[in-house]
């Protein structure tokens, strides 16, 4: 297929194109003035994100833990320049290899507060973590993994060894891993090459510890050694151990079955038939309306990133949708009951639509799209949660090629004057669409 | 011997001055170079030869407000020279091609570069702390997007198409912010 000229820009300025797309380039550009200052615009775009990205490396990392990179700040005279080393060092570089000992392998609706990389992908050294929400998933270079629920206070000291101050976390330590150790202020568990669980309570009163299989031995400050085996439960405190009795007890966080979830990260807008945006459009909903004339007819559009995970995997898909009154018309004059429709957007570029400033012409339309779900909201009940999860979802999902799945709602009952609405990401009670993934093991 | 005050002023440029106009613009000579340079190490090269000849010649300069296009005159012939002596490794433009880039290059006003730059700086504001990193990050770790997609367990291809998706969001941000100043 012909690459647009925004492909052969990108592919470019990563140095990915080959040779006859870098002719293809050229040809385009000596004929068309406008793709040349697009051009231009690019090699602007991508200085400036040079620039800041060295700026806030420097700023924010500790020369110790930096990757390895390539400064360009360097001038020849630098040495000679007496005068100016001062004014040099402050855009300086670093150029100390990190000391990794981990990789953030997931970071699901995760809220972080640390002086570590916390991206997905990203590898992580010793250091203080502290995940105020969301699940993450450490895997450390040893073979170890922690998946961690937040809210949760952790130090990584090594590869091979972590400070557990609260939080709840599963722990899959493999035969690479025997001997990792996990430190908490009433003694030392070290595995033996098992599956357990640590919940450890913020205030610190007790901390309950479960094995799903192997061993562990846990070295309570008191001087204490206790071995526990599969299935087998404890509860400790800064004095002693004692029989977890609690059959109930969900100790800590056991992720048997994968689960991801995605909320849009903004990208979801709503849409109206005039165009009127700043007068009938709120950022806080996604509005749907399906009303004569139609004039202020709205529909709600929202897509999810999924190019970090492997859709082929999928064995559950369930979109999650908050319902929530928009204020806007009356309740009184519409049916009991509106069905609403939920549509799959092309997986082309009919996908990729402005966050802002959408028209309706523009937008992706219902019969270019695929019916994926379909289901009721009562006028006596302008706040429900919406789960929905078709097999026509699923199948949607697995289809995708893009790493990225739109969708748009529709109303299919002619209403009245009522605006149904959907919690958008910014609403301030409701969450916005959330898409919740159960992975095949 | 009689000094104009201009030349006295010139006489008197010391590294100190010549530092701070360097780096007042070194973002937009660094563009301008990126405009007509297969790579970002080209670019540090260029601009490393480039800065020595400007520091030399400095005191040629007759107006500090001259600095960003009289700089812009010198990159643009090592960039030549960069090129000829370089050509036969990678894909390049023509030297056709690179002489109107730099013609048009050149045009690029002062203004410019800085409201792009900020409209960015304000723009970045619009992404989620991880999507910040994620753009961020081909550049840090220098064009190792192969080694972000192992370790974040992602196809190198997926990687690439979030972050054009990402970027293009910037672009209309910019375009937008642009608009609006």
């Amino acid at each position: 297929m012909k690459k647009t000229n925004q492909e052969l820009l990108n592919l470019y300025f990563q140095s990915r194109a080959s040779d006859a797309e870098v002719a293809e380039l050229e040809k385009r550009m000596l004929a068309d003035s406008d793709l040349r200052e697009l051009y231009l615009q690019e090699a602007i775009l991508e200085t400036n994100l040079n620039s800041i990205a060295l700026r806030e490396d420097d700023l924010t990392t500790k020369p110790e833990a930096k990757p390895e990179r390539i400064s360009s700040k360097i001038l020849p005279f630098y040495a000679a320049a007496a005068a100016v080393i001062a004014l040099i060092s402050m855009i300086g570089f670093y150029n100390s290899p990190g000391k990794s000992v981990g990789t953030i392998l997931s970071s699901e609706l995760a809220g972080w507060q640390s002086d570590q990389p916390t991206i997905e992908g990203g590898e992580f050294g010793p250091g203080t973590f502290m995940l105020q929400k969301g699940v993450a998933t450490l895997g450390f270079h040893s073979g170890a993994e922690m998946v961690l629920e937040g809210p949760a206070h952790i130090e990584v000291l090594s590869e091979m060894q972590v400070v557990f101050h609260y939080g709840d976390a599963s722990f899959n330590v493999p035969e690479s891993a025997v001997g990792f150790q996990v430190e908490t202020s009433y003694g030392n568990i070290v595995d033996h090459g098992t599956r357990f669980s640590l919940s450890f309570s913020q205030d610190e009163q007790d901390a309950r510890l479960a094995v799903g299989e192997g061993e562990v031995a846990i070295h309570h400050s008191n001087g204490e050694v206790k071995h526990l085996y599969t299935d087998e439960k404890v509860r400790i405190d800064d004095k002693q151990f004692y029989p977890d009795e609690d059959q109930a007890a969900e100790g800590g966080v056991f992720v048997r079955e994968p689960l991801f979830t995605r909320s849009t990260n903004g990208k979801e807008t709503s849409i109206v038939y005039n165009n009127q945006r700043k007068t009938r459009l709120s950022p806080d909903f996604l509005m749907v309306k399906n009303a004569a004339p139609g004039e202020v007819n709205r529909r709600a559009l929202f897509s999810f990133d999924t190019s970090d995970i492997d859709l082929g995997r999928v064995t559950v898909a369930r979109l999650v949708l908050n319902a929530v009154p928009t204020g806007l018309g009356m309740v009184t004059d519409m049916p009991k009951i509106s069905e609403f429709a939920l549509f799959g957007l092309p997986d082309d570029e009919r996908e990729q639509w402005p966050n802002t400033g959408l028209r309706w012409e523009k937008a992706p339309k219902v019969e270019e799209s695929k019916r994926l779900a379909s289901f009721p909201l009562r006028r006596a009940e302008q706040r429900s949660v919406v789960t929905l999860d078709t097999p026509e979802l699923l199948a949607f999902l697995k289809a995708d090629q893009s790493g990225e799945v739109g969708f748009l709602i529709d109303c299919e009952t002619p209403g009245s004057s009522l605006v149904h609405g959907f919690a958008s990401s910014q609403h301030r009670e409701a969450a916005g669409p959330v898409l919740e993934l159960v992975m095949k093991k | 011997m009689w000094m104009s005050k201009e030349e006295e002023n010139k006489s008197k440029r010391t590294e100190v001055d010549f530092m701070r106009m360097f780096l007042k613009h070194e973002n937009a000579l660094r563009a301008f170079a990126r405009s007509l340079l297969p790579d970002w190490d080209a670019v540090d090269d260029v601009l490393q030869d480039a800065s020595v000849i400007m520091w030399q010649k400095v005191n040629q300069l007759d107006d500090e407000d001259g600095f960003l296009p009289w700089g812009k005159v010198i990159v643009r012939f090592r960039c030549y020279k960069y090129l000829e002596q370089k050509k036969k490794k990678g894909a390049v433009f023509s030297s056709e091609l690179i002489a109107i880039l730099a013609d048009e290059g050149e045009k690029t006003s002062e203004a410019e570069y800085t409201q792009r730059f900020k409209a960015l700086e304000s723009c970045l504001g619009i992404l989620s702390d991880p999507e910040r990193e994620l753009v961020l990050a081909p550049y840090l770790y220098h064009g190792r997007i192969k080694e972000l997609a192992k370790l974040g367990r992602v196809t190198e291809n997926a990687l690439y198409k979030k972050l054009g998706r990402l970027r293009n969001r910037l672009r209309l941000c910019i375009s937008e912010r642009l608009v609006q100043s």
